[in-house]
């Protein structure tokens, strides 16, 4: 379980918790982000990592869901809830 | 009894609300009876549709609205809920009562919906779709305890089997009676996820253990390079495919064609009457229709891919190549639509966020080779490569289709990287995709959308392109030479007729700007009225054809000249001539629905207008520089 960094620096196979959503990013993409479940205390495990800097693929809340390297930059990691 | 004062005896109202892809529209079909689209990934409806249900309490209005994943708008298909919540859609009146429509595979995501939707103190009920695969997958849920947990009323479906869909019926006709929450779910975003872990504790969730088949097939289908060399030859299968497969079937069907032509002229003989079932309706919207069989097969194979879930992994793969054209994977899934139409895939457009991202895509939409066009190539590469032509096991029609769409998909990449760099510049869109499990779709959903497809083109042909080819065979066929044509063998006379008819006239105006291509007036004709729509080209050279020869108007057409001028008397579809077709038809803007679509979803009409103007640019320049490289190789392989 990693607990620092962001989810953009994962590993393939690794999983981490959700500690904090950047609060420096646009309010409607950070509620976007909680609603699709990247909360704070969920986990999140790096399903599937594309070279060159493609999306990503996170398991989340029993659901896939892939994200752009520059989005999954602004989600933290921290220590469980 | 007696409507209590201020009710209306309007039916009562209904909407399904609900995550992208958790099955709103399925539930939709069973309960209306009606066949809208559906397909395996988030986002195929992108607009309000609506249906009666027939319920123990009488007949429902149920709306089916695009999935939101929650109550806050980012695209313009998510505005659609929003709005029609509100009451602000037009003509619409907002819901009397909500069906929460949620994925029982992704709960823990989607009681946040369900959390919003519950607080808006409306009569809501709760259906949990996709049981069967939550307990095949190994999970399970209380359902009673769920309901309890929530507040509100719960049912358990499996749609697409039709299980539970009598229940839901019954509990719409009576949503007066359905219980209110006693206590509504926490108002603050940040006390949902303690709010929906307590939920699932009480409904003793067991979340169902990740789709192994889905994480097999993916290792591949997801590979980057292995993802991408699957797709390129899925796409050229396909292609040899259009000409193995459906090419007998189309053969069949022009035998068809050639035996009513000739009952037609035994019967109402050549006159008028004879002459504009043979020509317009048989040559014309005949020769359109001969290609049902090809633009079958293509809709199959785009609905047997929606269904199964690859539409997302397409989306995916080509996200890293669609960020450098300044769109994204969602672009993508929408460019995927126009390769069945461009209207669907403008449609489509509405799941993205940005709105400059949004009319980049609509623009370059056009250029993705659309099925209007499939007619236009098998018809053309047909002049211009013999059926028995191949590279060991490979059918070179069949590459040169392959090598078409290849041109027309990276157009339409380049384009909008064009636009994207210029007059849509900036605006950095978030890029999220769901990626549902991959499920078998029944033959009857894959066959539903196929025909949903197939039945529109159809519709095009019996009105579009019947109305345009209706006005060209009158241009062609009069002014009538009854005078002049007396005593002429009847292929004679029609050709006299067609070259003093009103379209020559026309034609050899407009004939001096195409002439550098190796366009002669009849193709001219051709190009113009298939501005109305692609397929149009196909009918107005089968009149043409039909005019010379009704029974057999391919060998007609491969045996055209150039009636006058400089090459009168040349063979009129040299390899030149043909592949500055081909390139025209690459590129031209020629289709009224989709200008009309793109009015539509831009707002105005300087979006088409910019798209048509470029569009014919580029068509003849790529048309001229075909031509001109195919006659210096003509050339050159002639040293």
């Amino acid at each position: 379980m990693v607990t620092t960094g962001t989810l953009a620096q994962l590993r393939s196979g690794d999983r981490g918790h959700i500690g904090l959503i950047d609060p420096s990013i646009p309010e409607m993409l950070r509620l976007r982000l909680r609603h699709l479940g990247f909360r704070p205390g969920t986990v999140v495990e790096v399903i599937r990592r594309a070279p060159f800097g493609g999306p990503s693929v996170y398991r989340l809340c029993d659901y896939d869901i892939c994200l752009r390297r520059e989005h999954a930059r602004h989600v933290l990691l921290g220590e469980p809830a | 009894m007696t409507p209590a004062p201020g009710s209306s005896t309007a039916p009562t109202r209904v909407a399904l609300l609900g995550s992208p892809n958790a099955g709103k529209t399925t539930i939709f079909n069973h309960l209306t009876g009606l066949r809208a689209r559906t397909a395996n990934y988030p986002g195929v409806t992108v607009t309000r549709s609506e249906g009666t249900a027939q319920t123990p309490g009488g007949p429902v209005a149920v709306e089916d609205v695009p999935g939101t994943y929650s109550l806050s708008a980012m695209s313009p298909d998510e505005q659609v809920v929003l709005d029609l919540l509100a009451g602000d859609l037009d003509g619409c009146p907002p819901p009397d009562a909500l069906v929460v429509v949620l994925d029982a595979t992704t709960l823990r995501r989607s009681l946040t919906l369900a959390a919003q939707a519950i607080r808006l103190d409306q009569p809501v009920i709760v259906a949990v779709t996709m049981m069967d695969e939550l307990i095949g997958r190994g999970g399970q849920v209380d359902l009673e305890a769920l309901g309890r947990a929530l507040g509100v009323r719960t049912l358990g479906l499996t749609a697409h089997k039709g299980v539970g869909m009598a229940a839901l019926a019954a509990q719409l006709g009576s949503f007066s009676q359905w219980p209110a929450p006693p206590v509504l779910p926490p108002e603050d975003d940040d006390a949902l996820a303690a709010w929906t872990a307590s939920v699932l504790t009480t409904a003793g969730y067991r979340p169902p253990a990740p789709d192994r088949r889905t994480a097999a097939v993916d290792r591949v289908l997801l590979h980057p390079l292995w993802g991408g060399l699957v797709f390129l030859a899925v796409m050229f299968v396909f292609f040899q495919l259009i000409f193995t497969v459906a090419a007998p079937l189309q053969d069949g069907l022009e035998g068809l064609l050639g035996l009513l032509a000739r009952w037609t002229a035994t019967t109402l003989g050549h006159g008028l009457v004879g002459a504009f079932v043979s020509e317009a309706m048989i040559g014309g919207v005949g020769s359109v229709l001969v290609f049902v069989p090809q633009i079958a097969l293509l809709f199959l194979v785009i609905a047997a891919l929606e269904s199964i879930g690859y539409m997302a992994r397409a989306a995916y793969l080509m996200d890293r190549i669609m960020a450098t054209t300044g769109l994204d994977g969602r672009a993508f899934v929408s460019m995927l639509s126009s390769f069945a139409c461009a209207v669907p895939g403008i449609m489509a457009t509405r799941t993205i966020p940005s709105s400059r991202t949004r009319i980049a895509t609509i623009m370059s939409a056009p250029l993705v080779p659309c099925s209007a066009r499939l007619p236009v190539y098998v018809l053309l590469i047909g002049l211009l490569i013999p059926p028995a032509e191949r590279w060991g096991p490979v059918q070179v029609q069949g590459l040169a289709m392959f090598a078409l769409y290849v041109v027309g998909g990276v157009s339409a990449m380049v384009s909008a990287r064009i636009l994207r760099s210029t007059l849509l510049r900036g605006e950095l869109v978030p890029f999220y995709l769901e990626m549902p499990p991959y499920r078998i779709p029944s033959l009857r959903s894959v066959l539903l959308a196929m025909w949903g497809s197939v039945a529109m083109f159809l519709r095009k042909a019996g009105t579009i392109i019947f109305g345009t080819a209706v006005v060209l065979w009158m241009l062609l066929a009069f002014p009538s030479r009854d005078a002049e044509t007396a005593g002429m063998p009847p292929a004679q006379a029609s050709a006299h007729v067609l070259e003093h008819s009103y379209a020559a006239s026309i034609g050899s105006v407009i004939e001096p700007v195409f002439a550098p291509l190796g366009f002669d007036w009849r193709i001219d004709l051709g190009l113009v009225g298939a501005v109305s729509a692609r397929e149009v080209f196909v009918s107005t050279l089968g009149q043409v054809a039909a005019a010379a020869d009704p029974e057999n108007p391919t060998d007609a057409l491969r045996a055209a000249t150039y009636l006058d001028g400089p090459r009168q008397g040349e063979p009129l579809f040299r390899a030149p001539t043909v592949v500055a077709l081909l390139a025209w038809f690459v590129y031209a803007l020629q289709c009224i629905s989709t200008v009309a679509v793109m009015r539509r979803e831009t707002g105005s009409w300087r979006w088409p207008a910019l798209a048509f103007g470029y569009l014919v640019v580029l068509a003849y320049a790529a048309a001229l520089l075909a031509h001109e490289v195919t006659e210096r190789v003509l050339a050159w392989g002639a040293l």
